[in-house]
């Protein structure tokens, strides 16, 4: 062959699906998170709520058992959009941020700080894929923990409770995938932005939980000082509180504290703050880096 | 070989003789090089960014005139509650809290991060020497830099009354017993949290943990009984705030301990952390590759 010949020539075989290269991402991504016992120990304490809620609720409909327990029928509360909101949904939430604060400020970092990127982007994988791959760790493995072990559960409230509880509460399906998306995918973009600039592990860890951290304890004492719904802006607790509180359609007062703050705004809050991690991603994420 | 080697002659050992005064010049040596990271380095952005957070918010509270037609700082009281609140809610629970979390967790926990423990290792300084030496430098750090937020604040709640308040308060006294409490409080919390931050960053390779496991116990220390809230920081600082603040229907009513308590309290806590400190680095041994 003559030498001009050698040169370069592009790929002209069968190309896979953008998908299929940014599952590879989201296949060795979800690898090395399990390869910590203590997440895999953390991961399946969170199955223990929806199998306890199960069980309540079959106890709740077992009249011979209750009458056995010498329980009073009329002082249980009826199980409904505040039962699901309070005793599965907040601790969901809970879960979820102990979760994605363990995982999500160590999957960037390291890719960064070992120069690792300008080998990922070589490849046919451009930035968005890259981060949905990382993405969809966190999605997966977040509802796992949130919506898809609440399916269940209402429609085993809707099969015990008969006479249309389901029909009436099919609210509460859309609310609990709901709430669990919001929750996760903001949550994991911050994470992911404050990994992309720190870059050490334990320290991106204790920014992402200053942040919100101080973010609340600042929009509450700006509520405080001006009134308004400003303050509940920087905090994203308020945020999902009135999501939660809208989409399960609760009474306000449920837990005796409730942001005064319009849905739209809270939306708008989880927008914005996903919009601006997106943003720093973009940033830091380069194909190439100065190697020091 | 002959004993009297004529290269021997030329190696220059400096004549230092181990005791106070070397050890003074090593404290020193420390203390420049671990004040100057505490306070020019990359790590102390977010201490920046932490205290410029309630002077802005004292800004715009000074400048603020459009709710009702009222200000926020209507009166020079009614002023100093905000501030009292502010400082209390902001500047002791997250500001000093996360501000300590970050220099003093670094101390140590950074430079294994950074790789760079073994030099300070492999100098002929007594562990002793350098814990003290970094403790020093982030508390003069802390100080210097809370105790700035503070102080800025604090004149800010003068902006809406003008130069004479002010020198009617100064007069009076009340500038000098309110800020002296405020800036006691700063150094007495720097101590306390400093302390507490500088051992678990030695002790605990992911300091998240401990000081998530802190903050929950001082968030939740107004509804402990009275004997377990000795054991956290704020019960011993949050005593000397000069405007006492609602703790909420659920808190727990203790008698704050009185201000030699407090300040013995944080010395003593300081000392035995230290301690604790050099006895962990004595027996520390440095593995970068699990960090």
């Amino acid at each position: 062959m003559a030498i001009f010949q050698k040169a370069y020539q592009g790929y002209s075989g069968p190309l896979t699906k953008p998908m299929d290269r940014t599952f590879v991402i989201f296949r060795y991504a979800l690898a090395d998170v399990f390869q910590s016992r203590l997440f895999s120990a953390f991961f399946a304490v969170c199955f223990l709520l929806p199998i306890l809620l199960m069980c309540f609720i079959y106890v709740f409909y077992n009249l011979e058992f209750l009458v056995q327990m010498e329980v009073d029928i009329e002082e249980l509360t009826e199980i409904d959009g505040s039962f699901f909101l309070l005793t599965m949904q907040y601790p969901q939430n809970f879960m979820l941020f102990v979760m994605i604060m363990a995982l999500g400020p160590a999957m960037i970092s390291p890719d960064i700080r070992n120069n690792a990127m300008p080998l990922f982007l070589s490849r046919p994988i451009n930035k968005p894929g890259y981060i949905l791959g990382k993405l969809l760790v966190l999605l997966f493995l977040g509802s796992l923990v949130s919506w898809v072990p609440a399916l269940p559960l209402f429609f085993w409230q809707g099969y015990l409770a008969g006479g249309g509880w389901l029909g009436d509460n099919l609210h509460l399906i859309f609310a609990s995938i709901v709430t669990s998306f919001i929750w996760i995918v903001s949550l994991s973009l911050l994470s992911f932005a404050v990994s992309a600039w720190v870059q050490w592990k334990a320290v991106a860890r204790l920014v992402f939980f200053g942040i919100l951290f101080f973010g609340s304890a600042f929009g509450g004492v700006v509520t405080e000082i001006f009134g308004g719904s400003g303050g509940h802006m920087v905090n994203i607790f308020a945020g999902i509180e009135v999501i939660m509180r809208d989409l399960y359609r609760v009474d306000s007062n449920l837990l005796d504290w409730l942001a005064d703050m319009k849905v739209s705004y809270a939306l708008l809050q989880f927008f914005l703050l996903s919009m601006i991690s997106l943003l720093v991603l973009t940033r830091r994420i380069r194909a190439f880096q100065v190697v020091s | 070989m002959s004993t009297t080697d004529p290269s021997a002659d030329y190696i220059h050992v400096p004549q230092l003789a181990p005791g106070l005064q070397v050890w003074r010049r090593q404290l020193l040596a420390i203390f420049s090089i671990e004040f100057a990271k505490a306070m020019f380095s990359r790590r102390a952005f977010s201490c920046y960014a932490l205290i410029c957070m309630p002077i802005i918010l004292m800004v715009v509270a000074a400048f603020d005139e459009s709710r009702d037609g009222s200000a926020a700082f209507s009166t020079i009281e009614n002023a100093r509650r905000i501030f009292g609140y502010i400082f209390s809610a902001l500047i002791i629970a997250t500001v000093l809290f996360l501000g300590n979390a970050s220099i003093f967790t670094s101390l140590f926990r950074g430079e294994m991060l950074d790789r760079s423990i073994h030099y300070y290792m492999l100098t002929p300084v007594r562990r002793e020497v350098l814990v003290v030496g970094k403790y020093l430098a982030g508390l003069c750090a802390a100080i210097i830099l809370f105790g700035l937020c503070t102080l800025i604040s604090f004149l800010l709640l003068y902006v809406p009354f003008g130069v004479e308040q002010f020198i009617t308060d100064l007069s009076n006294g009340i500038v000098a017993q309110q800020l002296g409490l405020y800036l006691g409080i700063v150094v007495l919390g720097s101590m306390g949290y400093g302390a507490v931050f500088m051992a678990t960053g030695l002790l605990f390779k992911n300091p998240l943990i401990p000081i998530i496991v802190v903050a929950g116990w001082e968030m939740l220390h107004f509804i402990l009984p009275p004997a377990l809230k000795v054991f956290s920081i704020i019960y011993y600082i949050q005593g000397l705030l000069p405007i006492p603040m609602d703790q909420g229907p659920l808190a727990v009513i203790a008698a704050p301990p009185p201000l030699w308590v407090s300040i013995v309290g944080m010395f003593g806590l300081s000392a035995v952390t230290i301690a604790i400190s050099v006895l962990i680095l004595k027996r520390l041994e440095v593995k970068y590759t699990e960090e």
